[in-house]
């Protein structure tokens, strides 16, 4: 069967994506000793850890304890040393808890064998680092008997505001420079009329009825899919239809400007959808005009168009539009997942376009 | 049939289909304005009202927070959990001091593109002393931004205040032009001392909202995520100006602002207790959004059109 290579593939990609939090997920250090401990921070398992982005909100810290032993530890206490960069705060929890400067003290008592408990602290980065910066936290834990003390280290990375204008500007002057270079070479009076409604009945469609219906379904870690598949779609149907250098920049664009009117989405997300758009429309010269003509160039197409926008969302948009510093294998999960739909996207696009070749207004 | 005429039916299908789903499905998408914060209980009591909570959107699964309540006897107790992302199947698992509470489907409240506001009643699980609530929480890429308890707590030894607990959840956003939405406390005596606790969600530091009680200005860029990500409960001393006072929220720069519980805590003009609790408001559900019927509609058109034309 034809199709059997492209479920094959799809198939190992997404399972690919599966287990890539088992691999990739790091385990915490802790000290050597008979108290076993560990610092968890941020606690969102999709996020990178041991790094906090500087500028973002409080992130919630979790130190471990676990007797490993075979003998109960007694009187347990806890100092743990918050680095100067850093702001602590606590709040009631199941051990007496205390915060003096950026020194915090927990009464545990008794552990028994095997048992374990955790302390939960409020950590509030610097509002902003020049570059990325390393601290450490210093965890000396007391008990009947003996006493050790650990070092966890975090790193704090820049803050994206200085990224944000950069974006922002990247992507006018980017905008711009498209603009001048196509009326420069005239390429935009290749585009007829029925060409650009064509275009903007597609994009409406992305921008607005796949929006809203990407919320009405529920696929849980396929989410993404959703979306993904038909946006890839209408993509390779507006490539084959319009047949233009420059469509699919033009077509993401209009997204875009839609989404605005729409939504209210904000100007900064132009980078985002003119990256997509424009490395689709290379890979059309690349390929000497072909505008999807061939099932495998329409998949090339799709796949390409989900690895860049999921790079430059969770590498670039996420950190600077929401202060979030994803982790590795939630990174490759989501690549994955764009990549499985750019897949299947420029199956189905390739098949409906050659259906509806001809199907101009 | 030929190739030209299945596509046309399935595309008009596909379109017909689309269309009622979007009438019939009440969760998910833009799920609408949302309602405005309400009184849900109120009454006098000899004791405290306690307003509580945290700590912002982690990830963190199950969400853990405890809650350290003032001696006395647990009259009311009312627990929100807000939550990010909430789409149709979700879940949310509930446990206080290590007893099951509840697992809920659906939210009480919920707006815009799914943030929602769980609400439950939580009074015998609760104690005077610390507390442990749990949240487990079943949403993708979503979660609990915070867990926020408000508790009326009897205690003879102490004056008589009257309270009023408002819940809610309202969408201020750019999206649905909404930019300011008021609560009102019904029966609020002139001149008392008061204190008033807010739960806002969504809010962003440096985007600048502003809180008016009885036209008086009361804070300015209140949510500011100040108790973790994008979570707020605010506090502040009051004085009510007539019998109906007024809390007046208003979005400013924030992008999107979600007001969702407003507590009223005043000195009682009178001794006698009673606990009113009110019915509670359900939301009417999602309304697709015009510009998604009209692309829709524009589309099938330009389908039909086009099949038509290579017919003829």
């Amino acid at each position: 069967m034809k199709y059997e290579w492209i479920l094959q593939v799809m198939l190992m990609l997404i399972l690919t994506a599966s287990f890539a939090q088992g691999v990739l997920a790091a385990g915490e250090a802790s000290g050597s000793s008979s108290l076993k401990c560990s610092l968890e921070i941020p606690l969102d398992k999709n996020q990178a850890p041991d790094t906090l982005v500087a500028g973002s909100s409080w992130e919630r810290a979790r130190l471990n304890l676990e007797n490993p032993g075979t003998e109960t530890l007694y009187n347990i206490t806890v100092l743990i040393e918050v680095p100067e960069q850093l702001e602590a705060a606590v709040s009631p929890q199941k051990y007496p808890i205390t915060e003096e400067g950026q020194k915090i003290t927990a009464e545990i008592g008794d552990l028994d064998p095997g048992q374990s408990a955790s302390v939960f602290l409020d950590i509030k980065p610097p509002a902003s680092v020049e570059f990325k910066k390393q601290v450490y936290f210093t965890v000396h834990t007391a008990y009947a008997g003996g006493e050790d003390q650990s070092g966890y280290k975090v790193s704090i990375v820049p803050p994206p505001s200085w990224l944000t204008y950069f974006t922002i500007l990247a992507s006018l002057l980017l905008f711009i420079g498209i603009m001048v270079a196509v009326k420069r070479s005239g390429a935009l009076d290749l585009f007829t009329t029925v060409d650009l409604i064509t275009i903007a009945l597609l994009a409406a469609v992305i921008a607005v009825v796949f929006r809203y219906v990407s919320k009405l379904i529920n696929l849980g870690w396929f989410d993404g899919l959703i979306i993904a598949v038909p946006t890839v779609v209408l993509m390779i149907v507006a490539l084959q239809l319009v047949r233009k250098p420059g469509t699919a920049t033009l077509l993401f664009t209009c997204v875009l400007l839609i989404s605005m009117v729409v939504w209210g989405s904000h100007i900064m997300w132009l980078g985002f959808y003119l990256a997509e758009g424009v490395v689709v429309d290379l890979l059309v010269i690349l390929f000497r005009m072909d505008y999807a003509d061939r099932r495998l160039t329409a998949i090339t197409y799709g796949v390409s168009r989900g690895m860049v926008s999921t790079f430059v969302f969770y590498l670039l948009y996420a950190p600077v539009e929401w202060k979030i510093s994803y982790a590795p294998w939630y990174i490759g999960l989501q690549l994955a997942l764009a990549c499985a739909g750019g897949l299947i996207g420029g199956v189905l696009g390739y098949d409906t376009a050659v259906k509806m070749s001809g199907a101009r207004l | 049939m030929n190739t030209g005429k299945k596509i046309l039916i399935a595309a008009l299908i596909g379109a017909a289909l689309m269309f009622l789903f979007f009438v019939f499905s009440g969760n998910g998408g833009w799920q609408g304005d949302g309602i405005p914060p309400y009184t849900i209980a109120e009454g006098v009591v000899r004791g405290e009202v306690y307003v509580d909570g945290g700590h912002g959107y982690t990830g963190e699964n199950p969400y853990i927070q405890y809650f350290e309540l003032p001696p006395g006897e647990v009259k009311y107790a009312r627990l929100y959990v807000p939550v990010w992302n909430y789409d149709s199947g979700d879940n949310i698992h509930l446990m206080v001091n290590g007893q099951e509470h509840s697992v809920r489907l659906e939210p009480d409240y919920v707006s815009a593109w799914g943030t929602a506001l769980y609400c439950f009643n939580a009074s015998t699980f609760l104690h005077a002393g610390l507390n442990e609530v749990s949240v487990l929480s079943e949403n993708p890429g979503g979660g609990p931004y915070g867990i926020t308890l408000a508790v009326v707590s009897k205690n003879s030894s102490m004056s008589p205040v009257r309270f009023w607990i408002n819940e809610g959840n309202y969408a201020l956003t750019y999206t649905n032009k909404k930019d300011r939405v008021e609560s009102t406390f019904k029966g609020t005596s002139p001149g008392k001392n008061a204190s008033l606790h807010t739960l806002l969600v969504a809010g962003t530091e440096g985007e600048k909202d502003e809180l008016y009680f009885d036209s008086e200005n009361i804070g300015s860029d209140v949510g500011k995520s100040s108790q973790g990500k994008y979570f707020d409960l605010y506090s502040v001393s009051v004085f009510p100006k007539s019998t109906e006072s007024t809390l007046l929220f208003e979005r400013g720069e924030e992008g999107y602002l979600h007001p969702c519980v407003a507590v009223l805590v005043s000195e009682s003009e009178t001794d006698s207790e009673f606990l009113k609790i009110h019915e509670q408001k359900t939301a009417t559900g999602g309304e697709v959004p015009y510009p998604v019927i009209i692309v829709c509609l524009l589309a099938c058109i330009a389908v039909f059109l086009r099949f038509r034309k290579r017919k003829i």
